[in-house]
């Protein structure tokens, strides 16, 4: 299956040498017939809410707002369900990826139907929560929130206390819905096989790290958007990983770059909020840059998760530091260090409108990245797809070839 | 037309609020300090405990500090919490110039980045308290409580250092004393209203109320004090009342930020009765007695934790049986569901309440969208109107 075939991706440069990156892109769009022939139980969740204990029950975590969004409105380019979220009565204020989920959910289109929803509250998003609330009342569906405390150190005893609490009773609401009691081998296996695909990211990460990248910004983008729920399948998401991995190595043994990468780049990181319009992507390459980094779901692979200790405690403490839980500029700094490796000439900040997450916080991101970084550094802004696809790629256009 | 007793407490607390930042300067002069805070889940008995004066910073309606704070936010950031900056970043509202610190609950997005901002761009000392959105009033949580206790205790901790001296067990049972006292003043204001000849209209309970943000809180006890006296002598008015009796529930209503309610009142309606955070919801539910004889923050942590919460918390089923209690209480033929532009929280649930309130109550549902811009007037008045005429139909 080809991304170029579908209506909404039509236009875009795709890498059609990557053999590896076809068959995991198939997965990714075969997941829904599949886990329906599983007849395990779907539990929606929020973009960056952890899923290892989902699938400890032995139920499938479906990242409901990305995975709707990406298909539905980016791939198959549909642009009814953002009208139909308002007709439902949610806010067309909200952000594409909230309207996408909301409109293709309460109009009884999704593509995989949801037995239950539970995700992160607090910290990660608010549209998020609030959705989630509305789709269940809506399908009068099992919902369960837990809570990941406010990161602050001077807190961390009791926080994490706390989380660990939240974590049991989620253990024990997820006993309930799937009818798989989550036990500490459970836990322990699943934490593994996540480990697994945070080390596979990684190393995909080392890739981008080298002069000559063997992998192009909109096939990267993609690839680390599955970790958003370890593409329902997370076995068969590390097979997908290691295939490609082992093609990114064959490409780098020869020192040969992606498709559309120029001899001597402009090396980009991208942060902030993922956008819907794709393109961008494209336009990094197109005047001369490189993508060597992202941090959309960095949350959900920053670090591995401790096996050596008890599984229960080494994810509250893992939950705890995930970036996205963090300050903003807490956050930050504590990805400098992982966007230092990735060693950029310039950094670029993504912002979605009508989200308040990153788009807060991008004044603090901007000033952050410039003092400690001292590079250059772009913000963009972008809504549905095809909505400004013209001026963004004209900002990226002016940004590199000021910098190159 | 607001009756005559009343209008003279009125008028003095607006003299008292005229001259309240002299008041403040000169405290602070004598070594006061100044903590604001934005959201009702700080409790403010701990900064009183600590010799410090409370000013909760609930100003907007204003374009021109909600542009300001585009400084930092995004433009289709709510604009209340872009006026939090605002007002700091012009420099032309007083109680911000004054202050010394803030303390911020981490209620929303909004908020949050407001408290990051002015950890790093405005100079002022921030204290956070981390807090449980997901609890429920069933008490299925309890370590949502013990977070929330510790967190409180940790704040005490922080402020008694600010303020050089541990902060006492007996100075915050007697804030708690105080607030309590005030709290009970405010709920009898908020009563008067389900009668028709009420002798005091919401508009001025909640006037009332607001001043009690930033007013010296003994003296502000002594004129609400001196107020119900006046409305227990005043007699039922006797006047019929021909204006629709309305609620109004949702996204914060600031200081200054007048617009929907005066277009309501000019449309015929009359707000009786609300759930909104800086109305009668500051005021509801006094700490309990055990405040005041055993653990003071145990029982700061329960009051502030399980009042009524703000739509960014889970507790759903709470949010939906207040405003019903009240809807029915206050006899309303109508709710208006305020919602600031981009305050995501109120606006998601905007569907829920209002099929909630219809199906339970038969009461109608109005969505009142807007931004602090003159632009949207007559678009809402012409809703407001369509509304309240319809409910006189009914």
């Amino acid at each position: 299956m080809k991304l170029e075939s579908f209506s909404g991706t039509a236009g875009l440069r795709f890498d059609s040498d990557l053999k590896s990156f076809d068959k995991l892109i198939s997965f990714y769009l075969n997941a829904p017939q599949r886990v329906a022939a599983t007849g395990k139980k779907v539990i929606a969740k929020g973009p960056l809410s952890p899923v290892d204990f989902i699938y400890a029950a032995n139920a499938v975590a479906y990242d409901i707002a990305t995975n709707e969004s990406m298909v539905q409105s980016v791939f198959n380019g549909r642009t009814d369900l953002r009208p139909e979220a308002a007709a439902a009565g949610m806010s067309p204020d909200f952000s594409p990826w909230s309207l996408a989920m909301l409109g293709a959910t309460l109009t009884g289109k999704a593509l995989l139907p949801v037995d239950a929803y539970s995700t992160a509250s607090s910290n990660l998003d608010d549209q998020i929560t609030k959705s989630f609330q509305v789709m269940a009342q809506a399908g009068s569906s099992p919902l369960h929130f837990w809570e990941i405390p406010f990161y602050n150190p001077e807190a961390e005893t009791f926080a994490l206390t706390y989380l660990k609490k939240e974590l049991q009773q989620l253990f024990d609401w997820l006993a309930l819905y799937t009818g798989n009691k989550v036990t500490e081998g459970d836990l322990r296996r699943s934490i593994h096989l996540g480990n697994l695909l945070r080390q596979d990211m990684a190393e995909i990460n080392t890739y981008l790290a080298m002069p000559k990248v063997p992998i192009a910004a909109l096939e990267y983008y993609l690839v680390q958007m599955m970790m958003g729920d370890y593409a329902q399948d997370p076995e068969g998401l590390h097979t997908h990983y290691r295939n490609l991995i082992d093609e990114l190595r064959i490409r780098a043994g020869k020192e040969e770059t992606a498709p559309g990468i120029s001899s001597s780049p402009v090396r980009v990181y991208l942060m902030g909020d993922e956008s819907q319009e794709l393109c961008i992507f494209n336009s990094i390459e197109n005047y001369g840059g490189v993508m060597v980094g992202c941090d959309f779901r960095l949350p959900l692979y920053y670090d591995v998760i401790d096996e050596a200790k008890s599984p229960l405690d080494s994810l509250a403490q893992w939950i705890w530091r995930m970036p996205c839980n963090m300050p903003s500029a807490k956050r930050v700094r504590s990805e400098l260090d992982l966007i230092s490796k990735q060693r950029p000439d310039a950094v670029m900040i993504s912002s979605v409108v009508g989200s308040r997450y990153i788009s807060g916080a991008e004044r603090m991101f901007r000033d952050v990245i410039k003092e400690e970084l001292g590079v250059p550094v772009l913000s963009i802004e972008t809504t549905f797809p095809n909505e400004n696809a013209e001026k963004v790629d004209y900002q990226i256009q002016a940004f590199l070839e000021t910098i190159g | 037309m607001v009756p005559e007793p009343q209008d003279s407490v009125i008028r003095r607390l607006e003299n008292r609020l005229s001259e309240e930042p002299q008041r403040i300067a000169e405290a602070k002069k004598n070594g006061a300090k100044v903590i604001g805070y934005f959201c009702p889940y700080v409790p403010e008995e701990i900064i009183l405990a600590a010799g410090m004066i409370p000013i909760r910073l609930a100003f907007g309606g204003e374009l021109e500090p909600a542009t300001a704070g585009e400084e930092f936010l995004k433009s289709y950031s709510c604009p209340y919490a872009r006026c939090c900056l605002g007002y700091k970043l012009e420099g032309k509202n007083e109680y911000f110039n004054m202050l010394d610190a803030i303390c911020v609950a981490q209620t929303c997005e909004n908020m949050k980045r407001v408290s990051e901002y002015y950890e790093k761009y405005l100079g002022i000392p921030v204290f956070s308290i981390g807090m449980p959105h997901t609890h429920e009033a069933s008490r299925s949580r309890p370590q949502a409580l013990e977070y929330f206790k510790k967190e409180l205790e940790l704040f005490r901790q922080r402020l008694g250092d600010f303020a050089g001296k541990p902060i006492k067990g007996s100075a915050i049972r007697n804030s708690i004393k105080l607030s309590n006292s005030i709290r009970e003043k405010l709920r009898l204001l908020f009563e008067y209203p389900r009668e028709p000849s009420s002798p005091i209209e919401w508009r001025d309970a909640i006037r009332i109320t607001q001043a009690g943000f930033v007013l010296e809180h003994n003296d502000y006890l002594s004129e609400l004090d001196n107020l119900t006296q006046e409305l227990e002598k005043k007699p039922p008015s006797g006047v019929k009342d021909n204006r629709v009796r309305l609620m109004i529930t949702g996204s914060v209503l600031a200081v200054g930020d007048h617009k929907i309610l005066d277009i309501v009142n000019e449309s015929g309606g009359n707000i009786v009765a609300d759930a909104v955070c800086t109305g009668s919801m500051f005021a509801r539910k006094n700490v309990t007695i055990f405040g005041i004889m055993g653990n003071p923050i145990d029982a700061l942590a329960e009051r502030y934790l399980y009042n009524i919460p703000c739509p960014c918390m889970t507790d759903l089923d709470k949010r939906l049986s207040r405003i019903a209690k009240i809807a029915r209480d206050y006899n309303v033929s109508g709710i208006i569901y305020y919602n600031l532009k981009y305050c995501d929280s109120w606006r998601a649930e905007f569907p829920i309440i209002k099929n909630y309130l219809n199906d339970k109550l038969k009461v109608p549902s109005l969505l009142l969208e807007s931004e602090y811009s003159s632009s949207d007037v007559g678009v809402i008045k012409t809703k407001a109107e369509a509304f309240i005429e319809m409910l006189r139909g009914v």
